[in-house]
């Protein structure tokens, strides 16, 4: 429950492009840049909710259907 | 008693906090709302009814975008605490209800017919869906929040059901009524 972060390899190349992409950005670093382009590609109803990680989201879904709330 | 039909209305919190009895005392008070008791009936967990659309069932719709909101415009519907994370943009004014997590962990285990075996976790996560759903109502820019407390209604009625006409600038709201619905007999869970 408590690992909300995990590692994803991603090719060198792909990062030097994202860092000379993101230098005169206000976006801090690489993390920040994937993230960003990952929630902006996901929709909403699959995308963990902010603050909840897969994990603990599917907790929360699995009461709901306990609960009669979703099918 | 008329609400903005420009505005949907809900009343949220996580489920067991108490958005039921909110509900009856909002329908008590003569305000227009949307429920039915067809799909889940009274029962013990919820004597007086549980007041939701389609059984409670409308998270679903939210989340792929079914759910006709436009239709419950100027009218109280329940969404629970989760379902907001899929409210479309729009003009909304909430009432979202709050509760010891201890009294709502009791519930949920009687309502659902288990032991949590793993409620150490299940107090995490959901203290953490009610913090970032609260979050997430609080920055809506179209949005008027009330916040309230289960367990101050049904300590202090009169005070917390006058905050809820205040919000809702309805004066001709049946307040005797309202503060009739509170019945510290269906207050089973207490905890503090």
């Amino acid at each position: 429950m408590d690992k909300e972060f995990t590692d994803i390899p991603i090719p060198t190349a792909l990062v030097k492009q994202i860092e000379e992409k993101i230098e005169s950005s206000d976006i801090a670093s690489v993390q920040d840049f994937v993230v960003k382009v990952l929630k902006e590609n996901l929709p909403a109803s699959d995308a963990p909710a902010e603050g909840l990680s897969q994990e603990e989201e599917d907790k929360v879904k699995e009461r709901l259907k306990a609960l009669g709330y979703m099918d | 008693m008329k609400l903005n039909d420009n505005v949907n209305y809900i009343v949220s919190g996580l489920e067991r906090s108490g958005t039921s009895m909110l509900m009856q005392i909002l329908h008590a008070g003569g305000l227009p709302m949307a429920f039915d008791h067809s799909s889940r009936p009274p029962d013990d967990d919820n004597p007086r009814g549980y007041f939701e659309l389609e059984g409670g069932k409308i998270i679903s719709r939210l989340m792929d975008q079914t759910f006709p909101l436009e239709n419950y415009k100027g009218k109280f519907i329940k969404i629970t605490a989760y379902g907001l994370k899929f409210l479309p943009p729009g003009r909304y004014k909430i009432i979202y209800s709050q509760r010891n997590i201890e009294e709502i962990l009791d519930s949920m285990e009687k309502m659902a017919k288990i032991k949590d075996t793993e409620r150490d976790d299940t107090r995490i996560v959901f203290t953490k869906l009610n913090t970032m759903i609260i979050q997430l109502i609080d920055d809506i820019e179209d949005a008027d929040v009330l916040h309230v407390n289960y367990n101050a209604i049904v300590a202090e009625p009169e005070e917390n059901i006058k905050n809820i006409r205040e919000f809702l600038d309805a004066e001709d709201i049946d307040f005797e009524k309202m503060l009739s619905v509170v019945d510290k007999k269906l207050y089973r869970k207490r905890r503090i």
